[in-house]
């Protein structure tokens, strides 16, 4: 049975962003996906220990894809989400969700607000 | 306009900066992205970034290996003094040191670098057992790479530290290191220490660099089987039967056994002095008791790997799992050689717990294999059963509690007898039988997880009771030994103040037991032939008769060190035959006959001494007779030994019960040529195998015949 470690912010997004990317979830895409969504720059270096860190886990498989010449004769590296790493999101989303009910809309208002 | 390549500074920085596993893919993302319309200072803030990440992520999965290093470096002030000792010594310094110029000198520099070179690789021995504990997968190459990485960066890197040391403190750090000892530089904190350490520490990190697994690993294990990415911890099972599998991991633990008693006759023995304090002893224990640990996973581990190895490819048990079982058992083989080289009963108990502790756990953790084994064959003998269903109920047939039984009395009977090897063996066999037959694990459905849990939870309980007996017998055997070394001492100081007296006919000392024993023959009835008349005409030119001296002289009994009694010896009137006397310690009985003669006799008159005996023993076992002759000249006495021959009864195949004394003799030829040219003393050594070990042999010496030449 694996660790039932909860996902961080940055390795969650990760892997939504791989899961919606699907069959094209290599290092660009997954890194415009995130700056698109964060709406900030990212460091592409940052974006590779992550996810090797969750491949690590087993939560994504990486393989190497064909050389290309605009990429300079450098394979591309294709992400795919696991069962494992499916399960773990839905797990983090369920906690998420269930913590968020807990909060009453006013109080979260009041505290923008302030 | 868009630029088609990026900055060639960062792009290198890229390719020989950052980790090697992502370089590819990551340098054709960012070339793919620069080419899209990125600017040169975007592409430079990616490389630095990757750099740093990069670097980030590759220390951090090193820190178990400078940790280690860190730990393992700091035994290099103690081993520098052992290395400081055994050049100080060693024999073999003193042969090198006798070779010619500049052979003498690259031997000494070589040797001194492989000496250094043994702690370095025991490290990264141990370094990769423990990944090896961790299920990690090491290949030839790197295993290979680290040994030699090590032998070639540590000499660079200590000339670099040497030299570093003496611009930081030219000529040299002041340090007297003759008065080092190995235990006390383990916890040396100053600085001359830990410039020793550091060409260690530096050299290790460099050597072990390459061998912690990179991710890409993971990748692979996930294309294999991506719904589990790879995460399989059941061991490889091959469909085997049940001999097969008992010879096989009977054979494993045998030879780590025999290489742990290896270990430890070669390496553990009884410190020069004893310990200062209840620290220094339990951590040369713990020293010991690791060794012979080591000695015993390095053994079984060559033989596991062997290309003869039925199980080298598919094991049915993890290596380190198996070792992790079996050190439970091997840390007991350290304090059983110490006992055995004391002739103590208790090696026989340590051998005893080391086999019913391997054999549990060996038990315990191979029961689901053994029963997989064995579920084919009983599945054929149920369907044939069925055909001819049993009416009688038959008692099950347990010969394995025959062998228990036989092997514990076997062992009573090897104790009583001080065949303490013998003594082992039995009461582990009965032991591990035991075991073996007896132990049923709780839960057979246990992970491969929980089973390394268990094993070390054994090992954790075993082994400080194991260094505690080790501890034990140390302090016992170094009490024993300084015993005697004291006895031999007072008696050699008693024996210088009354040399000129006149010694004493009796002795009072001791009620119940003697350190020696002196026994002097009956008064004759008959008057004596010897001494020998000097102008005795049978030793004439020209004389055929042979000459018969009386045994008239004294039975001398001791234990080794000792080669005399000393003065403190019993003293009593008797007979061999007549008398018990036997060993009431761990240390065998010596015996000889001494008999003085008044004159000398000159060697090239004779040709040939029979000594006559009376032999009356009834133990059986070889017993021979050794002949010395001695001029007995003070000063400078010389000797000649006339070699031994074994009395003819006791050879196998003629021993009987004798129900009195047979007179027998033996014969030793003199040589005509001898660098002793004539003698007045004559000593007859009995000598006599392990059954006569701790008794004295009931034989008699009855007279010697002098045959003319």
């Amino acid at each position: 049975m694996p660790d039932r470690g909860y996902l961080g912010e940055f390795e969650l997004m990760l892997l939504l962003a791989v899961t919606h990317l699907g069959d094209e979830a290599y290092g660009v895409p997954i890194s415009r996906e995130l700056e698109r969504q964060r709406r900030r720059d990212v460091s592409v270096g940052s974006v590779y220990a992550a996810l090797e860190r969750l491949e690590a886990k087993g939560l994504v498989v990486s393989s190497l894809g064909d050389p290309t010449p605009e990429r300079g004769g450098k394979a591309k590296r294709y992400f795919r989400i696991t069962q494992q790493g499916l399960r773990q999101i839905h797990e983090t989303r369920r906690v998420l969700t269930r913590m968020w009910q807990t909060i009453p809309e006013a109080k979260l208002d009041m505290q923008l607000e302030s | 306009m868009k630029r088609l390549e990026p900055p060639p500074l960062a792009m290198w920085m890229l390719e020989h900066l950052s980790s090697g596993d992502r370089d590819e893919a990551l340098a054709g993302d960012l070339l793919e992205v620069f080419r899209s319309g990125r600017r040169d200072s975007w592409y430079w803030r990616q490389v630095c970034g990757a750099c740093a990440v990069s670097w980030f992520n590759s220390l951090r999965s090193r820190i178990p290996l400078f940790f280690f290093a860190l730990a393992w470096s700091m035994l290099a002030p103690a081993w520098t003094t052992i290395i400081d000792r055994i050049e100080a010594t060693s024999r073999l310094y003193v042969l090198i040191r006798q070779l010619e110029w500049p052979f003498s000198g690259l031997s000494e520099f070589l040797t001194w670098v492989g000496l250094n070179v043994v702690l370095l690789w025991g490290g990264i021995l141990i370094y990769f057992l423990f990944q090896l504990s961790q299920t990690r997968a090491l290949s030839r190459t790197t295993v290979r790479g680290a040994f030699l990485k090590a032998a070639a960066y540590f000499l660079p890197v200590y000339f670099v530290t040497f030299v570093l040391a003496n611009l930081f403190d030219y000529p040299g750090l002041d340090i007297d290191r003759r008065t080092l000892t190995a235990l006390r530089e383990l916890t040396d904190l100053r600085l001359w220490a830990d410039f020793l350490r550091a060409p260690y520490l530096i050299t290790l990190i460099c050597a072990l660099w390459k061998t912690v697994p990179r991710s890409r690993r993971n990748s692979q294990l996930a294309e294999a089987s991506p719904d589990e990415s790879g995460v399989d911890e059941t061991p490889a099972l091959v469909n085997l039967d049940q001999f097969t599998l008992t010879r096989f991991f009977s054979l494993m633990a045998g030879v780590g056994l025999a290489n742990a008693m290896i270990v430890g006759f070669l390496l553990c023995r009884l410190p020069e002095t004893r310990p200062s304090d209840i620290a220094s002893l339990f951590i040369t224990a713990a020293s010991y008791v690791l060794l012979g640990t080591i000695g015993g996973v390095a053994g079984s581990w060559i033989y596991w790997k062997s290309p003869y190895s039925p199980f080298r490819e598919f094991t049915p048990l993890p290596f380190p799992l198996f070792a992790l079982v079996c050190a439970a058992g091997w840390v007991w083989v350290t304090p059983m050689v110490l006992l055995a080289e004391q002739v103590s009963p208790a090696t026989a108990v340590a051998a005893m717990i080391g086999a019913f502790v391997i054999t549990t756990g060996l038990r315990y953790e191979t029961y689901p294999i053994f029963a997989s084994a064995s579920s084919g064959s009983k599945a054929i003998q149920g369907r044939e059963g069925d055909l001819f269903a049993e009416s009688t109920y038959h008692a099950p047939f347990e010969p394995h509690g025959y062998v228990i039984a036989v092997g514990i009395y076997a062992a009573g009977a090897a104790l009583y007898t001080h065949s303490n090897y013998a003594a082992s063996m039995w009461l582990g066999l009965s032991a591990a039988m035991f075991a073996w037959k007896k132990t049923i694990p709780r839960s057979q459905n246990s992970t491969i997880r929980q089973a390394y849990r268990r094993a070390t939870i054994r090992l954790a309980i075993v082994v400080l009771p194991a260094i505690a007996f080790t501890a034990w017998a140390m302090l016992d055997g170094i009490a024993h030994r300084d015993r005697i070394a004291a006895e031999r001492v007072a008696a050699e100081a008693l024996h210088s103040e009354v040399k000129t007296a006149a010694p004493p006919k009796t002795s009072d000392f001791g009620t119940s037991g003697y350190e020696s024993l002196i026994l002097w023959p009956f008064p004759p009835k008959k008057e004596l032939i010897a001494p020998v008349p000097l102008a005795n005409p049978l030793l004439l030119p020209g004389t055929k008769q042979p000459l018969i001296l009386r045994f008239d002289g004294t039975y001398e009994y001791v234990q080794p060190p000792d080669k005399h009694p000393g003065m403190t010896a019993h003293r009593s009137r008797g007979t061999p035959l007549h008398v018990d006397i036997e060993s009431n310690n761990n240390f065998p009985v010596i015996m000889d006959a001494h008999q003085n003669l008044a004159g000398p006799i000159p060697t090239d008159r004779c040709s040939e001494i029979e000594v006559v005996i009376e032999n009356g023993d009834n133990r059986p076992g070889l017993v021979s007779l050794g002949l010395l002759l001695a001029d007995g000249l003070p000063g400078h006495e010389r000797t000649a030994y006339l070699g031994q021959q074994s009395i003819a009864s006791t050879e196998p195949g003629h021993f009987y019960m004798k129900t009195s004394p047979v007179t027998e003799s033996v014969r030793f030829a003199v040589p005509v040529r001898s660098k002793l040219s004539r003698f007045s003393e004559i000593t007859v050594l009995v000598l006599s195998d392990t059954e006569h070990m701790f008794v004295a042999p009931k034989i008699a010496i009855r007279e010697f015949r002098l045959m003319p030449r």
